[in-house]
């Protein structure tokens, strides 16, 4: 297993090294000189040769890639043009909110996906099985700037019970913490929901046609049993396979919900950093993202293998 | 009451054990109590009106065993999955089912009466042993559950017991092998760990369908010699599904001989084998060398099976059957023909009636 992981993190070098050129090289061909909306309006020379100097714009590209490289490795991701702020201590104060956010929509999308997967694959046919199919057709089908503004128009102004938009850090008042993020949460999670529900349903069907759950009913097991144990147990591979992959698609999803309940979060930062042309920042997102979704992957595929016996030894 | 005077007759001619008439009448009675008795089995699948299976009807006795033959696709393996009520849910239509199981009436239309049976008074291994076990789970556990699904006992004893069974069904080392999982076993090892939890419970009767066909040919008979020394062990009825006349020769007591949904003939092993009534057996018989030489498929009499939708009226093997006449579109009688020797078939006994036909 663990010789499996290290082999697993080497394959994985070689992804975050071409996605850093990427990163990097995209960021030279895009138009705009960061330096020149720095400089203000009167765009005084000294100024700019001054900032070029600072920021090492008029070294070689490779000695500029291998220096960020280098910097990026000791945890030092530049400084934001805007700001000043060092890119890396933004990052970390705006992700954990996103992290947050996108586990509680996990949470969430776990909850209600896979009992209702499960439950449609076993009423196949009948009309709760149809009515889990449209409901889950409806929360794909739903875009989540919709959801979020009927819900805060619901929930938040008419009924009044949550509030429509903020942020309390987790450790402060976790409860209070929470309860702020449900909504965003829930807009985020139901196109998820509604993923791993199909997932899960379909996964159910096949196992449940299969030799061993037959097995399952010949030895007298009860209903409960045979399709909680012995059938999901095999369903579950290819649902926490996926679910650790959607995980990062949730936190690049969680860039438009934030911005609908103003959760300062990492979607704040990656649009505001976009429209300011704040380089480092977006660099240093866009890396972390990248180095997440690796992470997810791998994490994706050791969970595929530790539910597999049969990979499990070797 | 029958019981109360059998018992008595026993005791007092205990010193007269060896008096034919005192063991003729045991056996007799025994034999009118079958341990499982289809009476009548009558079911069908989807919108198609004709039944698949069609008054389907055997018996077999404690400590003996049943071989139901017949082509692949005739119903064996749904008739069987019906009485162990295992059909997928909501795809059969089942239209007639009266079933004895120690003489007692047995309901297949009661979910919660039938799981009480499965694995525990009534068993069944299956003809894909690759396939049968669950792929995420210890070969031990999976016996031991079996156990618990059915006796009040402590995980430990459960274990224990599987133990046992893996030391019975012939698997070396059973501590060790209880720890691993399906993959890790043989094609032969998982039939028999199929064994082992299907008799963890000491079950009276066992359904093995076609246990042998998946296997390599040299561990056919390592396994069917383990499903008959496990039956002389334990006293357990079996019914031996199989499409091999050569094992049929070797170990039924009865047989059953199935055609499209319907038993078309059945009886003592030696009637069949040496006196077939139906066409549909005497085909088999004849397409079949010799009881001790090399095993043969069966299906060598001409034309195909017909389906639900192909179904003559009547008697379903006529659009078949050499000596097939008019009548034959009409249900054909089930013709009894002494020592539990049956023949559903309208010239049945086929000496005596074809002639005058
Ligand atoms: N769930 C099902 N739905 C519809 N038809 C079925 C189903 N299961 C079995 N059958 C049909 O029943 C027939 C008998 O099958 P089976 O009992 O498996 O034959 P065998 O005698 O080879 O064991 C086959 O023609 C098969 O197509
Ligand atoms: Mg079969």
């Amino acid at each position: 297993m663990l010789s499996f992981i290290v082999r697993r993190l080497l394959i994985a070098i070689p992804t975050i090294i071409l996605i850093s050129v990427f990163v990097f090289a995209l960021q030279k061909l895009l138009p705009g000189d960061p330096v020149l909306a720095m400089a203000g309006e009167e765009r005084d020379p000294a100024t700019i040769a001054f900032l070029r100097e600072k920021y090492r714009l008029n070294d070689p590209l490779p000695i500029q890639y291998f220096t960020w490289v280098g910097n990026a490795l000791t945890g030092d991701l530049g400084i934001s043009l805007r700001t000043n702020q060092p890119v890396l201590e933004l990052i970390a104060e705006k992700l954990p909110v996103t992290i947050q956010l996108a586990t509680m929509a996990m949470v969430f999308a776990l909850a209600i996906g896979i009992p209702a997967g499960i439950l449609s694959a076993i009423k196949k046919g009948t009309v709760a099985d149809y009515v889990a199919n449209v409901v889950a057709l409806s929360g794909l089908s739903i875009p989540n700037f919709w959801l979020g503004i009927m819900l805060i128009l619901l929930v938040s102004v008419k009924w009044q019970l949550l509030p429509a938009s903020g942020y309390v850090p987790f450790d402060e008042d976790p409860l209070r913490s929470i309860q702020v993020m449900i909504m965003p949460a829930f807009v985020l999670g139901t196109a998820l929901a509604a993923t791993l529900m199909r997932h899960t349903r379909s996964a159910m069907l096949t196992v449940l046609t299969s030799d061993y759950v037959r097995t399952a009913r010949a030895k007298g097991l009860s209903e409960r049993r045979v399709i909680l144990k012995h059938a999901f147990r095999n369903a579950l591979t290819p649902i926490v396979t996926l679910s650790a992959l959607l995980f990062g698609e949730l936190i690049a999803g969680a860039v438009l919900t934030e911005q609908i309940f103003t959760v300062p979060g990492f979607g704040k930062l990656v649009v505001d950093a976009v429209f300011n042309r704040d380089y480092a920042v977006v660099q240093g997102i866009v890396l972390v993202t990248a180095v997440g979704f690796i992470a997810m992957n791998l994490l994706a595929d050791v969970a595929y293998v530790l539910l597999n016996p049969r990979l499990r030894k070797s | 009451m029958k019981r109360g005077l059998d018992g008595g007759e026993e005791a007092c001619s205990f010193n007269q054990s060896t008096n034919g008439l005192t063991l003729a009448q045991n056996s007799l009675s025994s034999a009118s109590t079958p341990l499982l008795e289809v009476r009548a089995l009558s079911l069908g699948f989807g919108p198609s009106r004709t039944e698949l299976l069609k008054g389907v009807r055997y018996a077999v006795n404690a400590g003996q065993t049943l071989c139901i033959v017949g082509e692949s696709g005739c119903g064996k393996s749904v008739s069987s999955l019906a009485i162990m009520g295992l059909l997928p849910k909501g795809a059969a239509r089942i239209t007639e089912a009266d079933i004895r199981f120690r003489g007692e009436p047995y309901d297949l239309s009661d979910p919660a009466a039938l799981r009480r049976h499965r694995g525990a008074d009534i068993a069944i291994i299956f003809q894909e042993p690759m396939t049968s076990l669950n792929p995420a789970f210890r070969v031990g556990d999976q016996i031991a559950e079996a156990v618990t699904a059915h006796n009040d006992v402590s995980d430990a004893q459960a274990r224990d017991r599987a133990i046992e069974m893996l030391r019975r069904v012939g698997i070396p080392a059973p501590e060790a092998r209880m720890n691993e999982y399906p993959h890790q076993l043989s094609g032969g090892m998982r039939q028999r760990v199929m064994i082992a939890m299907a008799l963890a419970n000491d079950p009276a009767l066992l359904i093995a369908d076609e246990p042998t066909t998946a296997l390599d040919v040299t561990i056919q008979s390592q396994i069917l010699d383990l499903i008959r020394n496990l039956q002389a062990e334990t006293g357990m009825g079996t019914i031996m599904i199989t499409h091999d006349l050569g094992v049929v020769a070797e170990i039924a007591d009865t047989v059953a001989v199935m055609y499209a949904g319907t038993i078309v003939e059945a009886g003592p092993v030696e009637r069949i084998f040496n006196d077939p009534q139906h066409p549909y057996t005497i085909g088999l018989m004849s397409s079949m060398p010799k009881l001790t030489g090399p095993r043969e498929r069966l299906a060598t009499v001409p034309g195909t099976v017909p389906t639900t939708d192909t179904m003559p009226p009547g008697c379903r093997f006529s659009t078949r059957c050499p000596f097939a006449r008019p009548i034959c579109a009409e249900t054909p009688p089930d013709h009894a023909l002494g020592d539990g020797h049956r023949a559903l078939c309208h010239f049945a006994p086929l000496n005596q009636r074809l002639e005058r036909a």
